[in-house]
């Protein structure tokens, strides 16, 4: 008899074992973070979908795409600087560098007062283009495409 | 038309994975299609992204993929002739009496949330800038890895020295597709969830020989909530849970060779728990602990050719990547300090906080519900009343990895190391969630008995 009453006892502590352990995992299925969903069901949903938070426009990644393609194929590396007060700001600059393959992609983390001198001294250099992402070219570039919170400036281009 | 390019990539790379699994599981006369079914998942996405980590060597573009589809296609007709000549055949275990079907009706209702979640779901940081990344590359090289990517110091952010099972076989999608596709490529997430789902089935059934206690395992794998909505989840295209998946299946395969031992078995554990490395850096720690467990039974069974042997796939991938690493000049990764008696003495006094941190994340009920409270109950359930080298089997497959990885920290680089195991512990966790899982649904078998 004892030793049914304690193999119930078990059994039944058990039971509540496995309905807490439901119950509590249901419970994190409600209380979920905010995913990030994709954008749409293209080729780009995930990078379109980061861009649109970072960016705040919709298919950044194939307007990206197409001021790259107006580059020369001479696979001169691209500069994208990006301000160093925003942490999160990095990630768009690892976005860049993911959609600007072969190129190489440097980053410059940067605060507005010393753009200028910086960017002076990457013209100087060989450089396919430069990104500018929140910050914006310290003179107007007339050869620049604006996506959003970016802004692509070639140094070459294919007529030249 | 993409989604029909995808179905073709995942069934060329089912097609190589069944003829292997076929190959390896068919001296038991019967394959249940429970055991089957992830056990081809995994070796065919090892096969693939082999062949393609291999091959580039020699061959690329329309050649490569063409070489690799006639070995796939090659493999599964072996596993085919297998069938047709008796060899062995392939059952379908069916649920009986209402418990069980009540449980395969909630499983079936989990797999399509699953579904639904992946499909919105977009990739995530490491998922896209870590994984996709190489496998966009080796895409638009031709399906190689470019060489000038290892070197690249522009993007060492995303780890090329990691090694490259997930991204060759989303490389293999992307050959078949013809195009880079961010949609289609996530498809091959889920199919890992669903391969843990009949690994604990088909692992708690064989050693409890009850499908109940399978199939409350592979219920209980939803209620466990960080794979599928954890900060860093599987369907963000995250490498833990696949790594997860690989260790559960090698430890698996190791238990039910241990009940009824096979050369075949032996070659299939050594097989699965050689992919560890190849799937993710840390597999190298899964890959000690497990061959480590291995080992010893091996030893206590005098089965000294075994001990040797079954090391050999995993030491070959870890020694193979390495000479690779050094050939192609890749940076090593800077996440860690040497180990050296200097660092070890002066970052010591971090082992409090770490241990804390390990502590605060196993009660995180929102990422673990109470999986980790019940886990030594389990345990100790098994140690004193059920199967007592068992319990202590997956007791140091759980306890021993996180210990190794608590250890690490200790040499953590990061100048605040605190927000390395923020972002990298709970990851860590889920790589050893697997067989806790199964540890539980042996101890309710064991409550049930009595």
């Amino acid at each position: 008899m004892l030793k049914k009453i304690r193999a119930n006892i078990y059994q039944a502590a058990w039971l509540i074992a496995l309905a807490c352990f439901v119950c509590i995992g249901l419970n994190a299925y409600r209380n979920r973070h905010d995913i990030q969903t994709i954008e749409g069901t293209g080729p780009n949903c995930s990078t379109d979908s980061i861009l649109k938070t970072s960016l705040g426009i919709s298919g950044a990644t194939e307007k990206i795409n197409a001021a790259l393609e107006q580059l020369p194929k001479n696979m001169r590396p691209v500069v994208v600087f990006w301000p160093n007060i925003n942490g999160n700001a990095i990630i768009s600059y690892q976005i860049a560098s993911y959609l600007t393959w072969p190129r190489e992609a440097w980053s410059v983390p940067m605060d507005r007062m010393r753009i200028g001198r910086a960017v002076e001294d990457f013209k100087k250099a060989q450089f396919g283009a430069m990104m500018f992402y929140i910050l914006k070219p310290p003179e107007p570039e007339p050869d620049s495409t604006v996506i959003g919170a970016m802004t692509i400036v070639p140094l070459e281009t294919n007529q030249k | 038309m993409n989604g029909l390019s995808t179905l073709i990539a995942l069934f060329m790379l089912m097609a190589a994975g069944t003829g292997l699994g076929i190959a390896l599981l068919k001296h038991s006369g019967k394959i249940l299609l429970a055991e089957l079914l992830p056990v081809a998942w995994l070796l065919g996405a090892s096969f693939v992204s082999l062949a393609l980590a291999y091959l580039d060597i020699f061959f690329n573009g329309l050649i490569l993929q063409g070489i690799v589809t006639a070995a796939c296609v090659g493999l599964g007709l072996h596993g085919l002739r297998s069938l047709r000549k008796k060899q062995c055949t392939i059952a379908w275990p069916k649920p009986v009496g209402a418990l069980e079907k009540i449980l395969c009706a909630i499983i079936l209702i989990q797999f399509v949330i699953v579904l639904c979640l992946a499909y919105r779901e977009s990739l995530g940081w490491d998922g896209l800038l870590v994984w996709e990344i190489k496998a966009r590359y080796a895409f638009l090289n031709g399906g190689a890895m470019p060489h000038r990517y290892f070197t690249d110091s522009t993007r060492v952010f995303s780890h090329p020295e990691y090694p490259l099972l997930l991204p060759l076989t989303e490389t293999w999608v992307y050959l078949w597709i013809g195009d880079c596709d961010q949609f289609w490529v996530r498809s091959i997430f889920p199919p890992f969830y669903f391969a843990a789902a009949l690994l604990l089935y088909s692992g708690a059934s064989r050693l409890t020989e009850k499908k109940w206690a399978g199939l409350t395992a592979v219920a209980l794998l939803f209620f466990v909530p960080f794979p599928l909505i954890g900060r860093w989840n599987l369907l963000q295209g995250y490498a833990d849970f696949p790594l997860a998946v690989f260790y559960l299946a090698s430890l698996v395969t190791f238990l039910k060779w241990q009940r009824e031992p096979s050369r075949a078995g032996a070659v299939l554990f050594a097989l699965l728990a050689g992919m560890l490395p190849w799937m993710k850096h840390e597999g190298s720690v899964l890959w000690a602990c497990i061959i480590a467990i291995a080992f010893a039974e091996f030893l206590r069974r005098k089965k000294i050719a075994l001990a040797l042997l079954t090391p050999l796939p995993g030491l070959a991938v870890c020694i193979g990547w390495k000479i690779a690493g050094k050939a192609l000049k890749t940076p090593p990764g800077s996440d860690f300090l040497p180990i050296t008696l200097d660092n070890l003495r002066t970052h010591f006094s971090r082992t409090g906080p770490i241990l804390r941190c390990l502590r605060n994340e196993l009660v995180n009920f929102g990422n673990w519900s109470i999986l980790w409270i019940i886990l030594p109950l389990a345990i100790a359930c098994l140690m004193l009343r059920g199967n007592k080298k068992t319990g202590k089997q997956l007791f140091v497959a759980t306890v021993l990895p996180l210990a190794l990885y608590s250890a690490v920290y200790i040499l953590s680089s990061w100048p605040q190391y605190m927000n390395h195991i923020q972002v990298s512990l709970p990851r860590l966790v889920l790589q050893v969630s697997l067989p806790a899982l199964i540890a539980v649904s042996l101890a309710l078998n064991d409550c049930a008995r009595r």
